[in-house]
């Protein structure tokens, strides 16, 4: 179970949905998964097009909680319009706010984010914050009344995994009063459990499932991933040693 | 007139804003409007005259992460 405000999800997977080759594979991919929870992007209607089947079409709605986001917004004021947007056009008040501070590593501004999220929490949304992977900024979001902290492990769609496990065990450790949610680098089925291992309470992916080889496949590995990496941060994982420990006796082995 | 609709000019004959969307031939549902950047709701789509120069951004859900 994962707790975002008042809502619940029973899975503690979210995707994206973008960057498929089809809406059909997309939905097939987000049925495989067991997720409840897909993020959206709010974008221009094409004027040139403006009927035809589009994502919603693909989506039931009964079965799925949209989560807007507010991607490829550079400053708090197209963050808040496209929020404010989003609220508008899905009838929901969750939002993935991210607003971004550099072209190239898509970094998330955190002087900015920390404004946006203010103003949205005060406005009524339930904010889900994509911030860096950083305990002092991820614990501010929190303090301000931010329902979830989302630091990212790599950046977004470079499936490069997760980069620093210590940076974001720290993280983990100052984000007790809401989930943390690792959002973003995650490439193959491995670096979702090791996210989970960490102690994060979900993972957000979108690319490293729709630019699989094959989609679905992808999707029911990190479905499992992420169930098994939750179960093995329960367990409790042994200590690590810095030399071999034999597992079978080392005493009354034939012919010593 | 002219008004500015994502981002590109267009002639309107004047009327509400659900009147543009009726003419542009879009579907009202799970779609957002605002009107100089400010948030038009569903409630006032019928109420709201657009006047010359004004600039709006109509936008739905997209695939995205």
């Amino acid at each position: 179970m994962l707790e975002v405000g008042p809502f619940k999800f029973k899975s503690k997977l979210v995707l994206g949905t973008g960057k498929y080759e089809s809406f059909e594979i997309m939905k097939e991919a987000l049925e495989v998964s067991g997720t409840d929870l897909v993020t959206v992007a709010i974008r221009r209607i094409d004027m040139n097009a403006p009927q035809g089947k589009g994502l919603l079409d693909f989506l039931d709605l009964n079965k799925y909680k949209l989560l807007p986001n507010t991607a490829g917004c550079f400053n708090v004021e197209d963050a808040m319009l496209t929020a404010r947007l989003a609220r508008e056009a899905l009838n929901t008040n969750l939002i993935k706010l991210e607003v971004i501070g550099d072209k190239f590593s898509l970094w998330p501004d955190m002087e900015q984010t920390l404004e946006a999220a203010k103003m949205l929490i005060d406005e009524g949304f339930v904010v889900m914050p994509y911030c860096g992977p950083d305990p002092v900024g991820a614990k501010k979001l929190q303090e301000m009344g931010c329902h979830a902290v989302m630091p990212l492990a790599s950046p977004i769609g470079s499936g490069l995994g997760i980069q620093d496990r210590e940076t974001l065990s720290i993280v983990r450790k100052a984000i007790t009063k809401v989930p943390m949610i690792v959002d973003a680098g995650v490439g193959t089925a491995s670096d979702a459990a090791v996210a989970m291992e960490l102690g994060a309470d979900g993972v957000l992916m979108n690319t490293a499932i729709a630019e699989a080889k094959d989609p679905v496949r992808m999707a029911e590995a990190m479905k499992y991933s992420v169930m098994a990496g939750e179960i093995a941060f329960k367990a409790g994982r042994m200590p690590k040693k810095f030399a071999a420990d034999p597992s079978s006796p080392t005493k009354g082995v034939p012919g010593s | 007139m002219k008004i500015k609709v994502n981002g590109e000019f267009q002639d309107f004959q004047g009327g509400t804003v659900n009147e543009l969307l009726r003419q542009m031939k879009i579907s009202p549902d799970f779609v957002a409007v605002a009107l100089n950047r400010k948030i038009v709701h569903r409630h006032e789509r019928d109420s709201i005259d657009l006047e010359d120069g004004d600039i709006l951004e109509l936008v739905k859900a997209a695939p995205g992460g």
